[in-house]
């Protein structure tokens, strides 16, 4: 799977997060009335659309390695933090909303047709900058936050303004929430994609075997190469590959890689290597598997 | 002469009764704020309620059992809502927007009494009464935190002078008022109110319009500066929405004060004229007198949705209950709830989770691959890929730029005709190169057995060799 793959991956992923959410997240707003009060009403459709996209995020990763490791590891801290997210996004949303939307709601009357729908998509961008930040802090990266917070922005915007501008054109439409949640779920995955694409200033490409042409970006200061759904570059279904067989260090510009003590060793353009820096286009071997290494 | 005198005997003992009758329950309620601030918090919504008499004093001493709120979204009817506090006299001591609303018509350049018309005498035109009248108010205005705002008005709204705290604008606005173009002479009193109001919206903190007219409401039919109209009730009913109480001064003999006193008194003013300048120089303590005696009442809001609530609180002292309504903002970021709900739309779970089964499903892992070459032609930032299997009956492929290789590359001048060959025996693939050495994982070699994924550099194309994926091979 190239880069550029994932990075659509990452967008379908944030696709099927807004569907999963939009039936229960329509039901509670059915319901709201019923609710004692406006916060309680807010957190829990934070919680339930957060929850849904937290877990969508938080697999694709797993997805992409195929380690079941990572996906249910995925799972559980796109739970906690998509729950976190939602929850502090939506009650934040809100907050704001009924902030600027009185602001507006007070101005002269031609001002308040253009900014009462904009000042419901502001909410939205909050609540999609909040879930952008959980996913992009499951990885304690501070780019991968930036971005996050780029693509809840301005998925939240376009998301919140589609709604808007459905209910205008189509008041009877009521899958306008569901396109909304779509539009959102979407640029956050793709956003989150892109800057992973870009923080990489490395990246890995198998040359043959099972996943032939998977392109792994190398993002962190030390990625582990092995057979462990653990490892960054997880490579199952290849021969002769220890659990963590080698590792290539970021140490500048450059990147070391060595070997982890593996019995059948790694191999860079064919010779036996314990501490090599590596150079762009070399070929690793790590057991059977045979690497591309790629800098940008 | 004698009927006459007659028909005026008795148009006061109607207007005496008017007043008389209207005085007795003329007791006026507005909502002078909503601060719906901590409803996400707490749910609770603040009421700034200001009670008045028809002099436009405040009712003091009333308490909780006085007041009655209600709620519910716009066109609902309201439904009771429980008072949770209730307090009194509560200072805000933010200063007060003061809009100034002045007559400019043409019949403000005439005397008092509406004889002369075409006097040069500025001392008996009623505008100068009026400048007057705005002089010693604004000498009244100590708060600076105050703000003092002023339109001119006849047949549209002639100058607008913004909400500040600088006095000394105000007072050159005054002096630099001038007098009307015949054509314009109109007096658009209730359209410019309106517009008052809406312009004092943006304000925050307690907001009062004074108007100051000489007449009557002298529209032009089809005005273009307001093309739609909202006449006085339209007038009254936004300046009570917006909970702004207006003050009136009539400037002549002839003010239209059965008018200017009802909008006065429906939004909680008080009505002055002009020739009773002891009671002028108490409005502005008046007003303040006003708004310290605030009543503010803290309630539990609904939950139902709505974009806007309509908050409606009926007073009840001794005579009739009087009511008064104002909007606050409760949107929520989803909007609306659906008309109903139907269970149809979880559907789209299995849907998605099929999705999601599909999308784990792309992760390009190949089961089952024949031993193939890649060809990676990099043009630009784009790179072709082009695979060529190897069937089990090839036993030598050649690769090459020539035509008659198994593997061509073609349109790079640096590819010899045949470089390598590639023999197969049994399964184990040795390449040996034609002629000069050729690049095999960036080392030169004569000669090598191919390793799956072993790259053939061939100027700039990478020609990869893939052993292929039998089921043995990487079973978990």
């Amino acid at each position: 799977m190239s880069l550029l793959m994932r990075i659509v991956f990452f967008g379908l992923a944030g696709i099927i997060g807004g569907m999963l959410a939009w039936p229960f997240a329509e039901v509670i707003i059915y319901y709201q009335a019923d609710f004692p009060t406006l916060l309680i009403f807010n957190a829990a459709l934070g919680i339930t659309v957060g929850l849904f996209m937290g877990i969508c995020f938080g697999m694709s990763e797993g997805l992409i390695a195929v380690s079941k490791e990572k996906i249910k590891a995925g799972i559980i801290m796109g739970i906690i933090t998509g729950i976190i997210g939602g929850l502090a996004g939506f009650v934040a949303g809100q907050a704001a909303l009924l902030y600027i939307g009185t602001t507006f709601f007070n101005s002269n009357y031609s001002f308040q047709k253009i900014g009462i729908p904009v000042s419901r998509a502001i909410g939205w961008a909050i609540f999609g900058i909040c879930i952008g930040v959980a996913h992009g802090l499951r990885n304690m990266s501070l780019a991968k936050v930036r971005n996050g917070i780029i693509g809840g922005f301005v998925g939240g915007i376009l998301g919140g303004l589609a709604v808007e501008y459905m209910r205008i054109y189509s008041p009877e439409n009521m899958f306008a929430r569901l396109v909304g949640l779509i539009i959102m779920g979407f640029l956050i995955g793709m956003f989150y994609g892109l800057i992973e694409n870009r923080l990489a200033k490395a990246s890995m490409q198998l040359l043959n075997g099972r996943y032939k042409g998977k392109e792994f970006p190398i993002t962190g200061r030390v990625t582990n190469i092995g057979r462990s759904g653990k490892t960054e570059i997880g490579i199952n279904g290849y021969t002769n590959v220890a659990d963590v067989h080698t590792l290539i260090k970021k140490e500048g510009n450059d990147f070391i890689l060595t070997d982890a003590g593996s019995k059948p060793g790694t191999f860079v353009n064919d010779d036996r290597a314990e501490r090599v820096r590596l150079k762009n286009g070399d070929i690793i071997r790590v057991g059977e598997a045979q690497f591309q290494f790629r800098k940008k | 002469m004698k009927v006459r005198k007659s028909v005026m005997l008795l148009c006061n003992i109607c207007l005496i009764l008017f007043f008389s009758f209207s005085n007795a329950f003329s007791e006026s309620i507005r909502i002078s704020q909503i601060d719906s601030n901590s409803l996400l918090l707490n749910q609770k919504i603040k009421v700034y309620l200001s009670v008045t008499d028809e002099n436009g004093k405040p009712v003091k001493d009333l308490g909780i059992d006085n007041f009655e709120i209600f709620e519910s979204p716009e066109n609902h009817t309201g439904r009771e809502r429980e008072i949770l506090a209730f307090e009194k006299g509560v200072n805000i001591n933010r200063g007060i927007n003061l809009l100034l609303v002045l007559d400019n018509s043409g019949s403000m350049y005439w005397d008092g009494s509406g004889k002369i018309k075409n006097s040069t005498d500025q001392e008996i035109w009623r505008i100068t009464y009026a400048k007057e009248a705005i002089t010693s108010l604004l000498k009244e205005i100590k708060n600076p935190l105050d703000r003092v705002g002023l339109f001119t008005f006849n047949v549209k709204i002639d100058t607008e002078t913004a909400l500040t705290t600088d006095r000394v604008k105000i007072v050159k606005a005054i002096i630099e008022i001038k007098k009307p173009l015949e054509e314009e002479a109109y007096t658009e009193l209730y359209e410019t109110l309106y517009q008052a109001v809406n312009y004092l919206r943006v304000s925050k903190g307690r907001k009062i319009i004074i108007v100051l007219s000489d007449g009557q409401n002298f529209p032009l039919d089809k005005n273009p500066h307001f093309p739609e109209r909202y006449g006085i009730e339209g007038a009254i009913d936004s300046a009570q929405k917006e909970g702004i109480s207006v003050f009136t001064i009539g400037l002549s003999k002839k003010a239209d004060r059965k008018n200017l006193r009802r909008i006065a008194e429906e939004t909680g003013g008080a009505y002055f004229s002009v020739y009773d300048p002891g009671r002028l120089e108490d409005l502005y303590n008046m007003i303040r007198d006003q708004i310290l005696n605030e009543y503010l009442v803290t309630y539990s809001a609904g939950m139902e949705p709505a974009e806007k609530k309509l908050v409606k609180v009926s007073f009840r002292d001794e005579g009739m209950p009087v009511e008064t309504e104002r909007f606050y903002y409760s949107g929520t970021i989803f909007g609306f709830p659906p008309e109903r709900i139907d269970y149809l739309i979880f559907l789209i779970i299995p849907v998605s989770a099929g999705l999601l089964w599909l999308l784990s499903m792309i992760k390009f892992e190949k089961k089952k691959v024949v031993p193939s070459f890649s060809v990676r032609t990099s043009t630009g930032r784009k790179t072709v890929v082009h695979t060529i299997p190897v069937t089990a009956k090839s036993s030598a492929i050649t690769i090459g730029a020539g035509g008659s290789t198994d593997i061509t590359i073609a349109g790079d001048p640096k590819i010899a005709k045949t470089e390598a060959k590639i023999i197969n025996k049994n399964g184990v693939f040795t390449i040996t190169s034609t002629a000069s050495p050729i690049t095999v994982n960036n080392k030169p070699v004569k000669t090598k057995v191919l390793r799956s994924g072993d790259l053939i550099q061939l100027g700039d194309t990478g020609v990869v060799f893939d052993m292929g994926v039998t089921d043995q091979i990487g079973k978990r």
